[in-house]
């Protein structure tokens, strides 16, 4: 009797709600939004890990098209890199044949047109001995006792030739000796290597007086080219008892960058 | 503790139902409300299949089509389970399979000379069928999930 009273009640109730228009009644506005308010939390679970999940795989999503897209940049990156090296090694090339060749017009001496540029394609790997390798030879016309110049002053001479490759004995040879005269004083004397980077200025008298910072050029009473550069004086040592001063020359080449030389051609 | 499996489950089920992507889903509802009529008298099994009825109306629907629908299946099965000399889990799945196609069917009725609200009934069709069929598969899912938990207690 019991189970028929709540089934009939239940059942009136459920038909009222659909065709009495208790549906929208205030009362069950009520329940709705109580029930509503009470499972909210429920739906914003859901909800938000709906949305949660969605957004991790649009995450994932973006991040592996970034990785795809940087290691992409990473490669472009990569060949512009060796790119621009390659261009700086260019220009630096470009550099240094544009100032062989303003320097060649502007300092070489009208005497000395006749000059073969090259490169030095070699250098000497003992502490002992002090030369180059440069990329000319006999094919080009290039003889042993050459005299070989930068554009700064004087590098050494030639002392070996081969048809395309002929070995220079720069000035800082301890074997090398060049006649010099000093610019201003006009003291002639004789420079060699000293194998420690600077040249010795042999046979100055204790009596003259050279100045420090005083240009050196080749003598003309040397074989060599006369008025080419040389170095500078950057010491001046030895007592008023010594036969001869001790001084040391800076040479104007620096032997350390040097790329291109000319050979004169005799 | 039975009380609060029983309510973490009818969370789950609403999760599940806010969840599922599709147009064709498995009414959750339906399958707690036949599992629960097989398993309680008609005193409790109306009024909750009323309730849950309610709920899924205020959840999911505009009107209380699904509260009407879910107490004349509840009623029902009140009515002929004892009838019916079978294992729970035999009975909850027979009962699903005749009533997921007829709720759909008294639903759409409702809607249709009721509410004066279109059906498709090509759509309607394919409704019945993927509907009918997830109810059962999840039906079994369902049936297990009760029976390892012991949401109605033990059987």
């Amino acid at each position: 009797m019991q189970s028929r009273i709540i089934i009939i009640v239940f059942l009136v109730l459920a038909l009222t709600l659909n065709f009495a228009g208790i549906g929208k009644s205030r009362v069950v506005s009520v329940i709705k939004s109580t029930t509503l308010a009470a499972l909210y939390p429920l739906q914003w679970v859901s909800n938000s890990s709906v949305s949660g999940i969605s957004g991790l795989f649009s995450y994932l999503h973006f991040a592996y098209n970034n990785s795809l897209l940087n290691e992409e940049l990473r490669r472009e990156n990569e060949i512009l890199k060796m790119e621009l090296a390659s261009l700086d090694a260019l220009r630096s090339e470009n550099r240094v044949f544009r100032n062989s060749r303003d320097r060649q017009r502007s300092r070489v001496p009208g005497n000395f047109k006749n000059v073969l540029l090259s490169h030095v394609i070699g250098r000497s790997q003992d502490p002992w001995n002090s030369f180059f390798v440069i990329d000319c030879g006999s094919a080009e016309g290039v003889l042993e006792n050459s005299s070989v110049i930068a554009a700064d002053g004087l590098v050494g001479n030639v002392v070996a030739v081969t048809p395309y490759t002929s070995r220079v004995r720069l000035l800082l040879d301890i074997k090398s000796a060049v006649t010099v005269k000093t610019v201003k004083s006009r003291i002639e004397a004789l420079a060699s290597g000293n194998l420690g980077g600077l040249l010795d200025l042999k046979y100055v008298s204790s009596g003259s007086k050279p100045l420090i910072g005083e240009a050196l050029v080749v003598s003309s009473s040397s074989r060599l080219l006369p008025g080419i550069p040389v170095g500078y004086i950057t010491r001046i040592g030895g007592s008023e008892l010594d036969l001869f001063k001790t001084i040391d020359v800076q040479p104007a080449v620096d032997f350390q960058t040097l790329d291109v030389v000319y050979v004169v051609m005799q | 503790m039975k009380m609060l499996k029983f309510i973490l489950f009818l969370a789950a089920i609403i999760i599940v139902e806010n969840l599922w992507p599709g147009p064709y889903r498995p009414d959750l509802f339906l399958l707690l409300i036949i599992t629960y009529c097989v398993y309680h008298s008609a005193d409790s099994a109306v009024p909750f299949s009323f309730a849950a009825g309610f709920i899924q109306d205020i959840l999911f629907s505009l009107n209380f089509l699904n509260t009407l629908t879910k107490t004349i299946v509840a009623i029902l099965i009140s009515m002929i389970k004892d009838k019916l000399i079978l294992d729970f889990e035999k009975l909850s799945l027979i009962l699903i399979g005749v009533f997921s196609p007829l709720a759909i069917i008294f639903t759409a009725s409702l809607r249709y000379f009721i509410y004066q609200q279109a059906v498709a009934w090509d759509l309607f069709f394919v409704i019945l069928v993927c509907n009918t069929i997830l109810n059962l598969l999840f039906g079994f899912l369902f049936l297990h999930i009760i029976k390892r938990f012991e949401i109605y207690g033990k059987q």
